[in-house]
C-alpha cells in the first residue's frame, strides 16, 4: 500500500471505525493493532472535544459533560476539521446543535452556542481602540446624519427569540437568580465584544441591534437613527448612543456616504 | 539575555495562555520562551498582546502541531501563509515541526500521526521541508514524534531515517528526549543507540516533557501526554543527550494539567544544573 493510500485507510480507520485495510500493516508486538489504534482514536477523540469544551464552555455547562461528550463526538464525524488551525474547529457546532434530534425542546442551546463561538473569535480577533461618546464632538451637527459608525473587528451580534442574555447569565451563575429564566419570556439582543482583552456579552436594546446591524452594512447615522424613531418615536437617541459607544463597540467613526441596501 | 539568540546551554519553557503574567512579570526567570505557533493564527486578543510583551525580553521559538508535514495533501499554503505572516512580526530564532502527518483528504486529525519508515516516507518528507523552508525562507528544525504502532513494512530505523532527511533537506533535528524514551520502550530499542545514531552537528534543539504509563494487564505502553514532570529514566537520557549534542537549546513543555508556573521554573533549573555538570565534566 502506498502512502497516500495508508493515510487514507488510516484515517478512515480512525474516525469511522471502518476495517479499510490498514491493520494487517501494523506491526503487533506485545498488542494488536485494534488496540494501538484505539489509542490513536482516543488521543484524536479527546484533542478535539477537548478543544470544543474550550469554546462551548457555556453550553456544556447547560447540558452536562457526559452529554457534551457525545455531542462532541458526533459533530467530529459529521464535520471532521479541515483547517490545521484547531481554533478554527467548532465553527458549525452551533448549527449543528440545532439539528441534534432530542434537543427540540432546547431550542435555545444553539444561540447559547453561537455566544460561545462568538466569544471565542472575539478573543482572537484584531486588536483596536474603541472610542467614546464624546468623539462625535469633533464633527460639526451639521454632519452628524452622514457620519459611519466603524465597529470594533470583535463585535457580533445576536437576536434571540429566546432570553438568551439572561439564560446564559444563569448557566454563568452571574445572576442572583436562583430560578432558571422562563425560556418562553421574550427574546433577546446580544452584543460580544472584546474589550481591553477581556470578552464581553452585553444585553442590547432591540433599537441598538437595529443600529448596530445597519451599520455593518454600512448605513450613515443619519438614515439609522431615522430608522429607529420611525419603529419606535418614544425612543432616546441621545441616551441610546451613549449607550451604544460605551459598549466598546465602536472604533471609529468617520464621514461617509450611504451605501445601506435596506431598512430591516 | 539577547532578545534574538538562543544560545546553546540554555534553557527554555513552553509558553501556554495561563502563564502569560508569570512570563512577563519576571522577565529574567526564563532564557527563551516557544510557542504553539497555531496558537497565535488569530488576528489579535490577548495572545498577540502577551506575545509581544514576551518578545520585548526574550527570543522565542515557533514549534507548529497543524502543517501536517508528512502528509500526502498538498502543502497547506494558507496555513504556511500565515506562519510566514507571523515570522516577519515576531522574528523567531527557531521553527519546528513534526516528523509525522495529521490530515489527509482534507481533514486534520489534529494528533502526530505516525509514517512507515520507508523511502517513500522519507522522500516525500524532504520535498515537503524543502518547500516549507524555501517559503519561509529559512531554515526549520523537525521533531521525532511519539509513537505508539510501527508498520510491518517500515524498513529504516527511526534514527537513520531522521539524520537523513536532516542532511538532505538541509534542515536542523530537534530531538525530543521524551520521545525518544517513549518509542525506545513501546518499540523495544535502545534509546542511548538512539542518541548516538544521530550525527551532534544537526541537533539544533532538546524537548523534554513528562509522559504517562498506560498499565495494562498484558504490559504497558507509554502515551506522549506533556502533563507532568520528566521522568527519572528521561533525566538520565538527557544527561547522556547534552553531551552528546554539544548542550543544544533545552526546552520545557507542560502542555495538559498545567501546573503553577514555579513548576516550569523548577524543571527549567534541573535541566540547567545538568547543563552546568555536563560543562563541568568537559572542562
Amino acid at each position: 500500500m502506498n502512502l497516500r493510500d495508508l493515510q487514507l485507510s488510516f484515517s478512515q480507520e480512525i474516525l469511522f471505525g471502518q476495517d479499510s485495510g490498514v491493520q494487517p500493516l501494523i506491526h503487533a508486538g506485545e498488542f494488536d493493532s485494534v488496540r494501538r489504534l484505539q489509542i490513536y482514536r482516543n488521543n484524536i477523540r479527546s484533542t478535539l472535544t477537548e478543544s470544543l469544551q474550550a469554546i462551548f464552555s457555556v453550553t456544556e455547562a447547560m447540558v452536562g459533560s457526559d452529554y457534551f461528550n457525545f455531542l462532541a463526538r458526533q459533530y467530529v464525524i459529521d464535520h471532521p476539521p479541515e483547517e490545521g488551525n484547531i481554533h478554527q474547529f467548532g465553527n458549525q457546532f452551533p448549527q449543528y446543535v440545532q439539528t441534534v434530534e432530542g434537543l427540540e425542546n432546547f431550542a435555545y442551546l444553539a444561540d447559547i452556542a453561537l455566544i460561545d463561538w462568538a466569544c471565542h473569535t472575539a478573543y482572537h480577533a484584531s486588536s483596536a481602540p474603541s472610542v467614546g461618546v464624546d468623539y462625535l464632538a469633533q464633527f460639526a451637527p451639521d454632519e452628524y446624519e452622514n457620519l459611519l459608525l466603524h465597529q470594533h473587528p470583535s463585535v457580533t451580534i445576536l437576536s434571540s427569540s429566546f432570553p438568551v442574555f439572561d439564560i446564559w447569565n444563569f448557566a454563568l451563575k452571574l445572576s442572583e437568580e436562583t430560578q432558571a429564566p422562563d425560556i418562553n419570556a421574550a427574546g433577546q439582543y446580544v452584543l460580544i465584544v472584546c474589550n481591553d482583552l477581556t470578552v464581553e456579552v452585553i444585553n442590547l436594546e432591540r433599537e441598538l441591534f437595529h443600529l448596530l446591524e445597519m451599520s455593518k452594512q454600512n448605513c450613515l447615522l443619519g438614515s439609522m437613527l431615522a430608522y429607529i424613531i420611525d419603529s419606535n418615536s418614544a425612543y432616546n437617541l441621545e441616551t441610546g448612543l451613549h449607550k451604544l459607544f460605551s459598549t466598546g463597540a465602536i472604533s471609529n467613526v468617520s464621514i461617509g456616504t450611504d451605501d445601506c441596501s435596506s431598512t430591516n | 539575555m539577547s532578545r534574538n539568540l538562543i544560545l546553546n546551554n540554555s534553557v527554555g519553557i513552553g509558553l501556554r495562555a495561563e502563564h502569560y503574567r508569570d512570563a512577563i512579570s519576571n522577565p529574567t526567570a526564563v532564557e527563551w520562551f516557544e510557542v504553539h505557533s497555531e496558537n497565535y493564527f488569530g488576528q489579535g486578543g490577548a495572545p498577540h498582546h502577551y506575545l509581544h510583551k514576551v518578545r520585548e525580553n526574550h527570543p522565542v521559538s515557533f514549534h507548529g502541531v497543524g502543517l501536517s508535514l508528512g502528509s500526502t495533501d498538498p502543502l497547506n499554503i494558507s496555513h504556511l501563509s500565515r506562519l510566514k505572516e507571523l515570522v516577519e512580526i515576531y522574528q523567531p530564532t527557531l521553527i519546528s515541526e513534526h516528523l509525522s502527518w495529521s490530515s489527509v483528504g482534507g481533514v486534520y486529525l489534529h494528533d502526530l500521526l505516525p509514517l512507515p519508515m520507508t523511502e517513500e516516507s522519507q522522500n516525500h518528507l524532504i520535498d515537503r521541508i524543502v518547500q516549507v523552508q524555501e517559503f519561509l525562507g529559512q531554515q526549520i528544525l523537525v521533531e521525532n514524534a511519539s509513537t505508539y504502532l510501527e508498520f510491518s513494512h517500515s524498513q529504516i530505523p527511526e534514527w537513520e531515517f531522521i539524520c537523513e532527511i536532516s542532511k538532505r533537506s538541509g534542515c536542523m533535528i530537534l530531538c525530543d528526549v521524551n520521545n525518544v524514551y517513549v518509542n525506545s520502550r513501546n518499540h523495544g530499542f535502545s534509546a542511548i543507540e538512539f542518541i548516538e545514531a544521530i550525527q551532534p552537528d544537526l541537533v539544533g534543539e532538546i524537548h523534554l516533557s513528562g509522559h504517562t504509563v498506560n498499565k495494562l494487564s498484558d504490559g504497558e505502553i507509554r502515551i506522549d501526554t506533556h502533563d507532568q514532570r520528566v521522568c527519572e529514566e528521561v533525566w538520565e537520557l538527557y544527561k547522556f543527550a547534552i553531551q552528546r549534542f554539544n548542550q543544544a537549546p533545552t526546552l520545557i513543555e507542560w502542555d495538559k494539567n498545567l501546573p503553577d508556573f514555579s513548576i516550569l521554573l523548577d524543571e527549567a533549573n534541573i535541566a540547567r544544573n545538568f547543563l552546568r555538570e555536563s560543562n563541568r565534566e568537559l572542562a
